[in-house]
């Protein structure tokens, strides 16, 4: 019985998800894009009814089953967007051009989805052991998050004591505190395998969206061979497992670049992308205070490739903008009322800031960690394994081309110069956050390249030509036949 | 793009989907092996301190005590994510105050000098104690 409330929890979030991912999907895009859409609905639903789950806890929360009714409004309130917008797309199809016709897949493409696939369950595998050895979570998750689950699911009147100076990190989102509280309620008790289920939700889902978005793009094979890289990287499950919000961020910054991508593909078609481009930022933004630095440079990169492109500038940032709006406002509402201010800003003066920025043993410093996290990161641990991966995706860059495509060339750009700004922006508060450089850079430096790691890998994968996969085909996109 | 080249990706490719697994499988293997990390001790710590919740308020803030400073802040951590949504404060400046100490002898000697009274011993050295008097 309680296995079936916790399963009515993920499913309101989930149908909320995709009634709003449907009434923003444009119908015109290729039939594979659903998988793409159904993929990125389950994390978006999550992140809405995070905000549905603050409403409830900040005025509703002793009314006895009242996150069952708040959820049950949003969800009626998304479905009837979905049938609104439905008949509007039913007649804007009628005057344009039918969608790509389906294509064949060969034998390598199923053996190679046959790898991805036992992959993915040797990971799942992988991941139910870690979790289970470490119920909890790791420190970070017990000390700033589900703690912070418990406030909301426990407290009475003083939840928000949350926010109190004795707790850590008083100023961060609660995207993942109220899920994990969220489902709580709908379980009836507070327990382990709440936080232990999201924490392997997470990564699947970043592989699924990382494949969804290169079949979509490049074809089968190298959304497989994508997706096999991106599991090939064990600190992503890693910290995944251990019940990091670094997962959720991630996934919600690789969903806005993916559709991101889509979006240069069919500038016309999917416009209406744009909102779940901001949606996705917003989510991002609504889990980790690195997600708000997100949120500005894609706003930044989209900005720059509608300036490239030559698009009207105010269209894209105003989809943009109404797609972030709500979660921002949440942000801010949570950061007003209640939140306490950020450690890495108190105490702050300019002397300090402008010692600490011409010191360059710090510049130093972070560099060295970069290059060597960097050489490590996809696949190397402290087995002390060689790491090839890099070498081998080399190789396959070398032997499969640069893509020619000017749809692809311009996501790349809007991915790389979002990735490139992010690490700046890293960079800085490298530079000028803490005194004790080498304790903030050994306790972060990996989580915050495994924020950029699935963006990134799907970026490569953009740049690159699919092997024998790929020809032109009609309109702006290439049509994949593999 | 030339045969050769095709051939080469799909062995890069099956090279990759390999070294997918094979890390996968040497993740099982790490994850199968006692764990040596200081969060392996935490997880009985957080089953001592679950006996301590009858004996405290249902919300507000509490002290908690420990011998040294470096022990006592993850002990501090660790009692704060147990006892949510208790706010636990380092220090003894509170009305109700947990008190979490090595051995019995410890916590006697805390006691002694008769600020704080005794309210529940729950564990060895581990107890809630209450301010004294006004």
């Amino acid at each position: 019985m309680t296995i079936l409330w916790l399963l009515a929890g993920f499913g309101f979030s989930t149908l909320t998800g995709l009634c709003l991912v449907g009434a923003c999907w444009p119908r015109q895009l290729p039939r594979r894009s659903r998988w793409l859409a159904g993929s990125i609905a389950i994390g978006l639903g999550l992140g809405i009814s995070s905000c549905s789950a603050l409403v409830w806890r900040m005025w509703f929360w002793s009314m006895p089953w009242s996150f069952v009714f708040v959820d049950a409004v949003l969800l009626a309130g998304s479905v009837w967007l979905w049938r609104r917008r439905g008949r509007s797309q039913r007649r804007e199809l009628a005057t344009e051009p039918p969608s790509d016709p389906p294509v064949r897949a060969a034998a390598v493409d199923y053996a190679l989805a046959v790898i991805l696939g036992l992959a993915i369950v040797a990971a799942s595998v992988a991941m139910v052991q870690t979790c289970l050895r470490h119920p909890h979570g790791y420190d970070d998750a017990w000390a700033f998050w589900n703690v912070k689950a418990k406030f909301l699911f426990y407290g009475q009147q003083r939840w928000a004591d949350m926010f109190s100076p004795p707790l850590y990190h008083v100023d961060y989102p609660l995207l993942l505190p109220l899920n994990i509280a969220r489902l709580w309620c709908y379980q009836g008790s507070q327990s382990t395998q709440v936080p232990q289920v999201l924490a392997m939700l997470w990564p699947l889902l970043i592989v699924a969206v990382l494949v969804a978005t290169m079949a979509v793009c490049q074809g089968v094979r190298s959304a497989c061979l994508a997706g096999l890289v991106l599991l090939a990287t064990r600190h992503l499950l890693t910290y995944s497992s251990w019940q990091y919000a670094d997962a959720p961020l991630s996934l919600f910054m690789l969903t806005a670049l993916g559709l991101t991508s889509l979006w240069c593909r069919w500038p016309q078609k999917g416009r209406s992308l744009l909102v779940l481009i901001g949606s996705s930022a917003g989510c991002a933004a609504w889990t980790k205070n690195e997600g708000l630095l997100f949120a500005l440079v894609l706003f930044l990169a989209l900005s720059s490739v509608a300036a490239m492109s030559r698009r009207p500038l105010r269209p894209v940032l105003a989809r943009y903008l109404l797609g972030l709006a709500p979660f921002l406002l949440v942000v801010l509402v949570m950061k007003l009322t209640y939140a306490g201010s950020s450690e890495l800003f108190t105490d702050q003066t300019l002397p300090g800031l402008v010692a600490r920025c011409t010191d360059w043993s710090r510049h130093h410093d972070i560099i060295m960690w970069t290059v060597r996290s960097v050489h490590h990161l996809p696949d190397a641990d402290r087995l002390g394994e060689v790491p090839i991966l890099l070498p081998l995706l080399m190789l396959y860059a070398l032997c499969a081309g640069i893509t020619r495509s000017r749809a692809d060339w311009q996501a790349t750009v809007a991915l790389g110069l979002t990735l490139l700004l992010m690490a700046a922006g890293y960079y800085t508060i490298y530079l000028i956050a803490h005194d004790n450089l080498t304790w903030h850079l050994r306790t972060s430096h990996g989580r915050l390249l495994m924020h950029l790691w699935p963006s990134a890998v799907l970026m490569i994968f953009m740049v690159l030509k699919a092997p024998r996969s790929c020809q032109r085909g009609q309109g702006s996109g290439r049509q994949c036949i593999n | 793009m030339s045969r050769l080249r095709s051939t080469i990706c799909t062995i890069v490719m099956l090279l990759a989907a390999l070294r997918a697994i094979w890390l996968v499988w040497i993740t099982l293997a790490v994850s199968s092996a006692p764990d040596p990390g200081p969060d392996h001790a935490g997880q009985d710590a957080f089953s001592r301190f679950e006996p301590l919740r009858p004996h405290l308020p249902a919300e507000g803030t509490i002290g908690f005590v420990a011998p040294s400073a470096q022990h006592g802040q993850r002990q501090r951590d660790i009692a704060q994510y147990v006892l949510a949504p208790l706010v636990v404060d380092t220090g003894d400046g509170h009305l109700v105050v947990v008190a979490d100490f090595s051995d019995d002898s410890q916590l006697q000697l805390f006691l002694a000098d008769g600020r704080y009274q005794l309210a529940a011993r729950v564990a060895a050295g581990l107890a809630v104690v209450e301010r004294a008097g006004p």
